[in-house]
């Protein structure tokens, strides 16, 4: 057993209101530099949607992240050995810019500097590339909010399975439904993008499992940018390398959380350490597509277990390493509730961000009411006039999760890799504790029917309350806990936390122009 | 053999391999973060293929058969004692050198043309790129108007060559030889003494230890068998990155 | 800026270590006239022995002030494009130039000296062969045409004939032409002059690749009955030209290289994922 620590953080896509300030944030602290304005490490979608770089998820067109081979090995998808240094003159998967978009500032002195004339002065938008006028086609977020859905929405490859039936629900404007993905780099265990550098540049930072690149090893083979299923590792075209989400370490080296966690309005975003077995990566990696989830999940270790403790303190695990992991957020959500999912676990990185799937699109439904259905309601259904019912809950409780304005299937793609049963069974919870809190709060749920779902769901109130504090009431020091970086202890952390603005943030400052 | 011979086939050379030592240790040390690829498939990766892709796979190829004739001149001249043998081979090679010239004339067309590509382009990109095209014009001229360079390359310019790294100059037989000839070599000194200020440094940092490495990399700050132990709190040991 | 400065120092210290080394390494001084004459010179000319490929040097130094022969003997073919009416008269009366020889004037007034001494008295320092009086042996001619174009390699492994030297001849594959065409040679130097040069070439292209690596009498015996039969049959020769051959072949084999790359990589992303959205999109300007 080879015990390490890693930094995992879960999203709670509940409570996303889809604000972009978590990208804000990134982007004033990391990327406003030449080269980078394109590179949002954190970026929020609409889903469905085909997100930022478009259509991502598409590994026919990307090929990233790792593929099982038939005798149960797995091998990266589009980069690797052999493929990787054949297409290093020309990677022939690689996003172009296009893919992103271009990025572009407006004009703006042209408002107030134009010289009298017959039109009103327009700021037109402008390259940030070339700096000639541009027509803008593309924005980091331009799909947001289920815009321009013929060409966006309908076209997200997570309805891949869906039957054309399904999918035309979804988009019937009466049940139309979206919610938020936020995404940054999920910090793999078992990281496409280390795996396919040819310079090596790239690597997992040992003590907390933070994914960095190298700024001064990367030599621009772009293999990275290809390898990455989430498409979380952007070429800086400026200076000729690639960079990525650092997860604000310098921050966390401080005691910070991450900027974009620090900043989430709807404090969605949980960050904390948990205990895994190194040895078992290449195993869980390998498992077949319906195992992924439970596979991963077993990699993560009871940080509580006696054993483990000692394995953790032999590998060089600190006590307030451990600690910090025994009062972890992530590790409840993900293992001891089982409410968190990996985004996408087909693809076989192994990431260490996880998601509370939404639960009020799934369950809300809108339907024309017959007389007979609207006596059988439960009398907290909320009714329309005009006889359109907006309804979260029906007689039969689990009914909803069935009829699911997003078909489990799309939710399972994204989550459990195809995996109904599993997605079902989280989304359940959720409703299971928000009917316990509804018996608590407003009363209108009769006690045994409350109590019921939770044994349904196997959670106890204990539980169901830790889950509602964590969730609606956890204060800052609740949400990450952040183990301390032991500076004391190295010197390239002694050396090297005055990254300021402007820098790469990877601790050194150099000016970045190309070449000679 | 005059003064200006004498200066271009025995001075040059070494003058050349001089600046490319001290000016590759120099660059690499003093701007390390600057030795890249500098790949612009980013932003215009359509055209770059039919560039690129023919350009690089040529320019392999071709500088490897140099190499092979500059190492083993007596196997190239065996290989050639079949005169279909050496058809085959300089074919072979004029194709390749086809290849770099079709590809380098679209890296040049796409660098002087596209608006993006134009911003990412530097002094030194198109002086690296207009001497490799007048060295591959060289070449290939030399390959179609003095025919069997396999022959004559491993017969009178690797002992050139070879006296030239031995410290034993022997320039009288390349100084009789014909312009075409003559421009290719001095071009080819004067590519290797400007090496170290051009992109070109992206081939002295070719990733071939990928292939013996695992592929997964952790890195640690601090050696975490040791941090327990009371006796050894603190590592000397700086860390590998950065 | 101490660092600058370390550097700088370390690239001159290299480079006038580097240019010593070149200074060391110059050609030691003059070798004595005979073994020059030998060398350089005893190939073509004789000293009192006769006209070979070029005229008896017996004498020389009565016909042309030192001066003169200074001058010519390091670039023949510049004196006669310059005008000088015996560096012209000689082009005339031989048909072909002699080659620039790269040797220092020490080493002529050596060699004139040794001229002026009488010399050797006979040709060449080759061994060569007495004129044949009949036609070569076919067996010779095929051996001389295997020798030419490598077929057969020479003894001491140097390189085969057609690497440089073209010849006429539909038994050969075309040669290279690097150097002088040799079809007519036999005709123009006979065999005493063209076993000399074989034997010991005076040019330095060709001294440098034989260097070492001399051909046997045998060998030499062979190549010239190859080139008489060749200068003997050249009005019935019809080759391939090779110049233009090469140029077709070997855009032909870029071409199928090109469909190659085209047929690795057809699966490559060629457009933006958004390309039909864009496409759609009207343009402002």
């Amino acid at each position: 057993m080879d015990i390490r620590a890693q930094i995992s953080m879960v999203f709670h896509l509940d409570k996303c209101i889809g604000c972009h300030t978590c990208s804000i944030a990134c982007k004033n602290i990391w990327t406003d530099r030449k080269g980078v304005e394109y590179q949002w490490w954190n970026n929020v979608e609409t889903k469905p949607g085909t997100g930022y770089p478009s259509k991502w998820e598409n590994q026919d067109i990307y090929k990233g992240g790792w593929e099982r081979n038939q005798d149960g090995t797995i091998q990266l998808r589009g980069a690797g050995k052999g493929k990787g240094l054949g297409n290093i003159f020309h990677n022939p998967y690689l996003p172009t810019i296009e893919d992103y978009y271009e990025p572009f500032t407006y004009n703006y002195l042209n408002l107030i500097e134009a010289p009298p004339g017959d039109d009103q002065p327009t700021a037109r938008p402008v390259s940030m590339i070339t700096g000639e006028p541009i027509d803008v086609k593309m924005g980091p977020n331009w799909d947001d909010d289920l815009s321009g859905t013929p060409d966006y929405a309908r076209n997200d490859p997570n309805m891949a399975g869906l039957s054309p039936a399904e999918r035309q629900a979804m988009f019937e404007l009466e049940r139309l439904a979206f919610f938020y993905l936020p995404r940054i780099c999920n910090h793999c265990l078992n990281p496409g993008c280390v795996a396919s550098c040819p310079s090596g540049a790239i690597y997992k930072r040992g003590e907390d499992g933070i994914v960095l690149i190298n700024q001064k090893v990367c030599r621009a083979w772009r293999m990275c940018v290809t390898a990455c299923p989430y498409k979380k590792s952007y070429y800086n075209w400026h200076t000729g390398k690639s960079e990525k989400c650092i997860l604000c370490y310098p921050r966390l080296e401080a005691g910070y959380a991450p900027a974009c966690m620090h900043s989430c309005v709807g404090r969605i975003r949980y960050l904390g350490v948990m205990l895994y077995d190194a040895d078992q990566i290449e195993k869980t990696a390998a498992v077949p597509d319906s195992e992924l989830v439970n596979a991963q999940l077993s990699m993560i270790l009871d940080p509580f277990d006696p054993e483990v403790i000692q394995a953790a303190k032999a590998n060089g695990i600190a006590d307030s390493t451990i600690k910090a992991a025994q009062n972890s957020p992530t590790y409840k959500f993900v293992k001891t509730w089982g409410m968190a999912l990996p985004l996408h676990p087909e693809f076989r990185t192994l990431p260490m961000l996880f998601y509370v799937p939404p639960l009020l699109p799934v369950m809300a439904s809108v339907t024309e009411t017959d007389g007979a259905q609207k006596a059988k309601l439960n009398p907290i259904a909320k009714t329309w006039t005009d006889n359109w019912l907006y309804d979260t809950s029906t007689e039969e409780l689990w009914g909803t999760v069935e009829q699911a304005r997003f078909p489990l299937k799309y939710m399972a793609a994204m989550f459990t890799a195809g995996d109904e049963k599993a997605m079902a069974e989280r989304i359940k919870k959720l409703m299971a504790i928000r009917i316990y809190r509804r018996w608590k709060t407003v009363g209108d749920v009769d006690e045994a029917k409350a109590r019921k779902v939770l044994a349904d769901v196997n959670l106890t109130e204990l539980q169901a309350e830790d889950v509602y504090y964590l969730t609606s009431l956890a204060k800052f020091n609740d949400r990450f806990v952040i183990p301390p970086a032991h500076r004391e202890q190295a010197h390239e952390m002694l050396e090297f936390v005055g990254d300021r603005r402007g820098s790469t943030g990877f601790g050194f400052r150099e000016t970045p122009a190309r070449g000679m | 053999m005059d003064a200006s011979n004498l200066f271009l086939f025995v001075g040059l050379p070494y003058i050349a391999f001089a600046i490319f030592l001290v000016g590759t240790i120099y660059r690499y040390r003093a701007t390390g973060f600057k030795v890249s690829s500098l790949s612009s498939q980013f932003l215009e990766g359509r055209a770059l293929f039919w560039a690129s892709v023919p350009f690089h796979f040529g320019i392999l190829v071709v500088f490897l058969g140099h190499l092979t004739a500059f190492l083993i001149p007596s196997g190239i001249l065996a290989w050639n004692s079949n005169p279909v043998r050496l058809l085959v081979l300089q074919v072979t090679a004029f194709a390749f050198g086809i290849s770099v010239l079709v590809g380098l004339v679209g890296l040049i067309y796409r660098r002087l043309t596209n608006p993006r590509v134009k911003m990412v382009t530097n002094n030194m990109d198109i002086v690296i790129e207009l001497m490799l095209l007048v060295q591959t014009g060289a070449g290939l001229y030399i390959g179609y108007a003095h025919r069997w360079g396999a022959s004559w390359f491993a017969a009178d310019l690797s002992p050139y060559l070879w006296s030239i790294f031995l410290f034993r100059p022997e320039a009288t037989a390349v100084a009789a030889m014909p312009f075409a000839i003559k421009l290719h070599i001095v071009n080819a000194f004067l590519i290797i003494a400007v090496f170290p200020f051009t992109r070109l440094v992206h081939i002295l940092v070719a990733p071939f230890h990928y292939i013996s490495r695992p592929y997964q990399r952790v890195i640690w700050n601090w050696d975490r068998n040791l941090v327990r132990n009371p006796a050894s709190a603190w590592t000397e040991t700086r860390p590998r990155n950065n | 800026m101490n660092k600058t400065i370390t550097l700088w120092t370390r690239l001159l210290l290299t480079a006038s270590v580097l240019l010593s080394a070149i200074g060391m390494a110059s050609p030691a001084a003059a070798a004595s006239g005979e073994e020059t004459f030998k060398k350089k010179c005893g190939a073509c000319h004789s000293i009192g022995g006769g006209k070979l490929t070029g005229p008896d040097l017996k004498g020389v130094t009565e016909r042309r002030t030192e001066a003169w022969i200074l001058q010519f003997v390091k670039s023949p073919q510049k004196m006669a494009d310059s005008g000088d009416a015996a560096a012209k008269a000689l082009l005339a009366e031989f048909g072909f130039p002699m080659p620039d020889q790269d040797v220092t004037d020490a080493d002529i007034k050596a060699i004139l000296a040794y001229i002026a001494g009488g010399g050797g008295g006979g040709g060449g320092g080759a061994a060569a062969p007495a004129a044949p009086a009949a036609p070569p042996s076919a067996a010779d001619i095929e051996l001389g045409a295997k020798l030419f174009q490598g077929l057969v390699r020479f003894e001491k492994s140097g390189p085969a004939c057609n690497s440089c030297h073209h010849v006429k001849n539909d038994a050969v594959i075309g040669g290279g032409v690097l150097a002088r065409e040799l079809t007519t040679v036999f005709t123009r130097m006979g065999a005493p002059g063209t076993s000399a040069i074989i034997g010991q070439p005076p040019f330095p292209v060709m001294e440098a690749a034989y260097k070492g690596r001399d051909l046997s009498p045998a060998e030499v015996k062979a190549l010239v009955a190859f080139l008489q039969d060749v200068a003997a049959k050249e009005a019935m020769q019809t080759p391939v030209d090779y110049g233009n051959n090469l140029l077709i072949g070997g855009t032909g084999l870029f071409l199928v290289l090109a469909c190659l790359y085209g047929l690795i990589w057809r699966r490559r992303k060629q457009l933006p994922v958004n390309h039909a959205v864009f496409e759609r999109q009207v343009k402002s300007q």
